[in-house]
């Protein structure tokens, strides 16, 4: 694809979602979905990933103009791991810094920052919404269709009637809560990109919204 | 070696930088970047500017390297070497010059300034009491050429470093005689492979300085990357369809390969041979200096490019050398790429050129850098170069 606008995220699972989301926004002709290139896997986390590709990789390419617009998604994560909101913020506010960014005070959806050198604005939303630790599963949770609470909640109850606990980590509580919800869909073998249908996930949620505004106001202003 | 770039006021390249140079450089950009003229600069620089190397430059131009006669005394008759300044004519400020050098040593900068000299015959007197008269010349300031009443001449004033060359007068004709040429100090090994082939006869002279030094086995190991029932090589003389009654000293390249008898020539066997024995030779005269390499993969099948890369890297790092190659190619940013990154005690630089559109640019050309660690995390579409 020859497109000049980048949407950043962190893996494949994020990347098949939002090929999808950018396909039903009408977008998707205006964006390459990129992940970091896999090149020392374990070295870094993802985020840092991102971070490195970012300012090393793409950022440079705006001077010439080989790339128009740039969007990143990134986790919060946890506070307690040394990540969350602020942190995250912080670390990137200040990568964009060295290259002649500031953050929009007041943006209407997600977080922008604009350039004093004639630049297009970069976007940067923070899973799940720009205030709150966590990650994409949060999102997705968050905009489950009301037609899907029920089953849902039912994912929920099995993982809690688990004999034994889980196996998994407890701050991974919602990957194992969406993984299980869409595990019991029609198509029950597919990524996280399957969760975004008109009959799953609820487009007037106002989360789903502001993530949909975020996109238009970065890559098709 | 250089250590960064700035290329100023020549041709399209206004104000040019690259922050950090490595030991090989590969120059990535769309046609009419100005990918050659970075080359060119360099060999300018190497040569301390000196006029047979800028007449060499102009004259692969087509560009204008002598005033004609016909045209010596009209005042508007186009000067040469005017095609070498952005905007193709010489400044009207003293202060705009071209300059060719490091970006954070201002002392390892070449200049190369256009001025208006007036002379002044003044008669000497030695100790023997024989007179003779001595030519005293001044440079013009541009505000005050009006002023001026004597006759002034245009030439081109280079430096570097501290040291001022002898001008050059832009109003010497063909068919005057060559002034004196000046032993240029200070120049630096500079190897230039072109687009096109080099002439055997050519490469034949530099195996003649090579051959039966360890360079010679260096050669022939380039060679096999390409052709492994490569032997062995050698330059004779070349009577094949030639008139015994003109003979012209000419030489042509025959090579033994394992799996045939006699000799076969080399021009039998391919351009990737070929051009594999132009880089391997034009190696050897760039110690301690500049190799460059226009359009690296021309000739090379994509196969074989990581060994040539490999081959280069270890050699420029032995030789002391500073390669710089142009390129389309993603194949060859991608082998260039892989060797940069496994050589991690030879540093390896990739730059894209092309203009800035950053609001107080005004589109300038700018090199957008890619070192060791983001060349790691690059993918084709990061890095087009179509």
């Amino acid at each position: 694809m020859s497109t000049k606008n980048i949407l950043l995220v962190e893996g494949e699972a994020d990347r098949g979602f939002f090929e999808v989301l950018c396909r039903i926004l009408g977008i998707a002709a205006d964006v390459r979905v990129a992940i970091p290139k896999d090149t020392d896997s374990g070295a870094h986390n993802t985020k840092q990933g991102v971070l490195s590709h970012l300012t090393a990789a793409l950022l440079p390419q705006l001077q010439d103009g080989q790339l128009d617009r740039i969007g990143v998604v990134v986790d919060a994560d946890r506070v307690a791991h040394g990540s969350g909101y602020p942190v995250t913020l912080q670390r990137f506010a200040d990568a964009l810094a060295q290259a002649g960014y500031q953050l929009k005070p007041a943006a209407a959806s997600g977080l922008i920052f604009s350039h004093q050198d004639g630049l297009a604005n970069l976007g940067l939303w923070i899973m799940p919404n720009n205030a709150d630790e966590g990650m994409l599963e949060d999102w997705i949770k968050a905009c489950v269709h009301p037609a899907e609470a029920g089953l849902y909640q039912h994912g929920e109850a099995s993982i809690d009637s688990i004999p034994g606990g889980p196996k998994f980590q407890p701050w991974h509580r919602t990957k194992a809560e969406v993984a299980t919800w869409l595990a019991w869909q029609k198509k029950p073998e597919h990524g996280l990109y399957n969760a975004v249908q008109p009959d799953l996930l609820n487009t007037d949620e106002p989360l789903f919204k502001e993530l949909q505004a975020w996109l238009v106001d970065v890559f098709a202003p | 070696m250089l250590d960064s770039l700035i290329i100023k006021n020549f041709r399209s390249l206004a104000d040019f930088e690259v922050a950090k140079l490595g030991r090989v450089n590969l120059i990535v950009g769309k046609n009419n970047a100005g990918k050659s003229s970075v080359l060119e600069a360099l060999r300018i620089y190497a040569g301390n500017g000196q006029r047979e190397l800028l007449d060499s430059i102009s004259a692969e131009h087509d560009e204008r390297y002598r005033t004609k006669d016909a045209e010596r005394a009209e005042p508007d008759a186009p000067l040469p070497f005017q095609d070498f300044f952005t905007s193709r004519h010489f400044p009207g400020d003293d202060d705009t010059a071209i300059q060719i050098g490091s970006a954070r040593n201002s002392e390892d900068v070449l200049r190369v300034q256009h001025v208006f000299l007036a002379e002044e015959r003044e008669p000497v007197v030695d100790e023997v009491g024989e007179t003779s008269i001595r030519i005293r010349r001044r440079i013009v300031p541009k505000t005050q050429l009006q002023a001026e009443v004597g006759e002034l001449r245009q030439a081109l004033q280079i430096t570097k470093a501290e040291k001022r060359y002898p001008p050059f007068f832009l109003d010497t004709g063909y068919s005057r005689l060559r002034p004196p040429v000046f032993e240029a100090t200070n120049t630096i090994p500079c190897s230039v492979i072109p687009t096109q082939f080099i002439s055997t006869d050519e490469l034949a002279d530099e195996w003649d300085k090579i051959a039966l030094t360890e360079y010679a086995e260096v050669v022939k190991q380039a060679m096999r990357i390409i052709a492994p029932e490569f032997e062995n090589l050698n330059f004779v003389r070349n009577d094949e369809g030639r008139p015994a009654a003109r003979p012209v000293f000419q030489r042509s390249a025959k090579v033994k390969l394992s799996d045939v008898l006699r000799p076969v020539p080399l021009n039998s066997l391919g351009d990737g041979m070929l051009r594999v024995l132009q880089l391997a030779l034009k190696l050897f005269p760039a110690k301690g200096g500049f190799l460059l390499i226009d359009e690296f993969e021309n000739g090379l099948h994509y196969s074989v490019q990581e060994k040539i890369w490999a081959l280069l890297f270890e050699m420029a790092e032995r030789l002391d050398i500073q390669v710089f190659a142009t390129t389309h190619s993603w194949d060859c940013i991608e082998s260039f790429t892989k060797v940069a990154v496994a050589r991690t005690d030879v540093d390896g630089v990739l730059f894209r050129m092309g203009r800035s559109v950053r609001t107080s640019d005004s589109g300038r050309i700018i090199a957008t850098s890619f070192d060791e660690a983001a060349l790691a995390n690059i993918t084709q579409a990061d890095v087009e170069v179509r």
